[in-house]
């Protein structure tokens, strides 16, 4: 069996209390509770990465416009790409003129 | 002879991939001395960057990186964010008070962040594989050789299937 690791955070009162009432709603242990909610993020955050970096490519590649890129990624994040798609491009257009 | 000004990633992916001597024929390049303070800290990692970095500060104690003092620290502190860190905003100041019109910054949650700064100054933001365009430009490389040094700056920095890769293949042909 895999030897588990103890992590401990900081959390505020209201965050905690919200833990408390859900351990009680679900019968489950504030572990596990705590640690579905990181399971869950991780792996949002790691199919975003994923999803962010086949929109990068097809926005650079000119196979989707910056509003259907909004539309995945949200504007803050599509302006982000699309800063550096531009920066790439000129620097392959026009080195460092 | 482009004065630019780089920050310590696109020193490091310049003398990765083995090209940031060559690039002494066509650019000036100059940094601020946070930038030396940084190449300092990689140096003392036992692995490859570390061992580049110290390769960079022999150019730098050669005289063949000029180091030039931030004036308005006030001002480089004040672009500080989660993003940007001392390097960066310290490389941009330096671009503005020196009149260097060509940042070359490959860290690109920085680069986004400084964007503001860098139009109401007038400075261009370029990516490292600009230098090898130049190169290329100036017939120190010729076709063959740029397309190997973009791939090899590819690989390298673990930037396969991002949107450099795509851009080059769009540029310059199957890789």
């Amino acid at each position: 069996m895999k030897r588990e690791e103890l992590l401990t955070v900081r959390i505020d009162p209201e965050l905690k209390e919200r833990i408390e009432l859900l351990e009680r709603k679900k019968m489950e242990t504030k572990s596990n509770i705590v640690r579905e909610a990181l399971i869950r993020y991780i792996q949002d955050e790691t199919g975003m990465d994923d999803i962010r970096e086949n929109i990068s490519k097809k926005f650079a590649s000119g196979s989707i416009s910056f509003e259907q890129m909004v539309k995945i990624l949200g504007y803050e994040e599509a302006r982000k790409v699309a800063f550096f798609v531009e920066a790439a491009k000129k620097s392959f257009e026009e080195g460092l003129k | 002879m482009t004065k630019v000004v780089m920050d310590t990633s696109s020193l490091v992916t310049l003398e990765l991939i083995g090209i940031l001597e060559k690039s002494f024929e066509i650019t000036e390049i100059i940094i601020p001395e946070i930038v030396k303070a940084e190449l300092i800290e990689i140096s003392s990692y036992q692995d490859k960057e570390g061992k580049t970095a110290k390769n960079i500060l022999n150019l730098i104690n050669g005289g063949k990186i000029k180091i030039i003092k931030v004036k308005d620290k006030k001002k480089a502190h004040s672009l500080l964010s989660r993003n940007v860190n001392e390097g960066e905003s310290e490389c941009i100041v330096c671009c503005n008070e020196n009149s260097v019109k060509t940042l070359v910054m490959d860290d690109v949650d920085a680069a986004y962040e400084l964007e503001g700064f860098a139009i109401s100054n007038g400075i261009k933001m370029k990516i490292s594989v600009a230098v090898l365009v130049e190169l290329h430009r100036n017939k120190i490389i010729n076709r063959d050789e740029l397309k190997k040094y973009v791939k090899k700056m590819i690989k390298t920095r673990e930037w396969e299937g991002g949107i450099l890769e795509v851009l080059a293949k769009k540029y310059l042909g199957e890789l």
